[in-house]
């Protein structure tokens, strides 16, 4: 049974690890999440991300979400960032690719050219 | 908008735009109904932005300050018989009442509430969320979840907190199943 009691103890936990935490060598993935985001699926594919990040123990991801990024027939939108700044831009995001792009690009450093924003658009 | 959950995520997101502090979301579900509560206390509609929230060609992209995410809720209420009331004052916040009859051929499912939630819940504008979901079915305690408390509890450790994440899923899940330890 889930209770508040719970918390305490995963707050103990995080509390001992976070200080370990490599947060700046680290990926952040932005979720476009605004009207034509979440009408075009966003919100399970937010939610896959940070399952699949917690489920593989990335300490090192962060997952967060913005409004509109601008491509709104193009969606679900999700920007990657590596350490180092550089961003990835893919489209038509869907929950059976947020595995691909946590296992090739954000564990294996590879990004995933055919989701990429250019290579979606350069074929439509 | 498929269902009611997408809908109540997009124009509880417009608390995060109105630079909100708190958003509270209520919704209860009735026997032939399904009431909505969206209320916040960001920066407020004048009247004149009021008047446009309606009506999505009101005026051009670029001095536009809404877009068409209330025009679509107010469409899947009024389809149903139903209606969406804003209230708004500049500086105070605003109030959203909607009404969405269940059993009209053209009412939509409330869909997943949990998710909707979750997402908001850990937004990362820092915007504090309250919600509390009353069920049809007398017998499912009223579920609610104040991110206030659970900050409380978290003591500086962030809402983002992978782990903390997880249990967050997971509790409102179980919370809106009926599914929690008594504490």
């Amino acid at each position: 049974m889930k209770s508040l009691a719970e918390l305490k103890k995963i707050r103990e936990e995080a509390a001992s690890k976070i200080n370990l935490r490599t947060a700046k060598d680290g990926y952040r993935v932005v979720v476009g999440m605004a009207t034509c985001g979440i009408t075009a699926g966003a919100r399970p594919v937010l939610a896959a991300f940070v399952d699949q990040v917690a489920a593989k123990n990335l300490d090192n991801v962060t997952v967060t979400q913005v409004g509109c990024l601008g491509e709104c027939a193009l969606e679900p939108v999700v920007e990657v960032f590596d350490a180092q700044g550089n961003r990835t831009t893919y489209a038509e995001v869907h929950v059976a690719d947020v595995e691909t792009i946590i296992e090739q690009h954000i564990i294996g450093g590879n990004v995933v050219t055919e989701k990429t924003l250019e290579v979606i658009k350069a074929a439509k | 908008m498929v269902d009611l959950s997408l809908h109540i995520l997009d124009v509880a997101s417009n608390a995060f735009k109105a630079n909100a502090s708190c958003v509270q979301v209520t919704i209860e579900e009735n026997e032939n109904d399904i009431e909505i509560w969206i209320e916040d206390d960001g920066c407020g509609m004048s009247r004149e932005v009021l008047e446009q929230v309606t009506n999505p060609f009101f005026t051009s992209r670029k001095t536009r300050k809404v877009g068409v995410g209330i025009p679509l809720f107010i469409q899947t209420c009024e389809q149903t018989g139903g209606y969406v009331h804003i209230q708004s004052t500049v500086g105070v916040g605003t109030c959203i009442h909607a009404k969405m009859y269940t059993h009209h051929i053209d009412a939509i499912p409330l869909g997943d509430i949990a998710e909707s939630i979750f997402v908001l819940v850990i937004n990362p504008y820092q915007v504090d969320v309250h919600f509390k979901m009353k069920h049809k079915e007398k017998s499912c305690p009223v579920f609610e979840i104040d991110t206030q408390q659970i900050k409380e509890i978290l003591e500086g450790i962030p809402l983002t907190e992978p782990s903390v994440m997880s249990w967050i899923k997971e509790y409102i899940t179980a919370g809106l199943a009926g599914e929690l330890e008594n504490e």
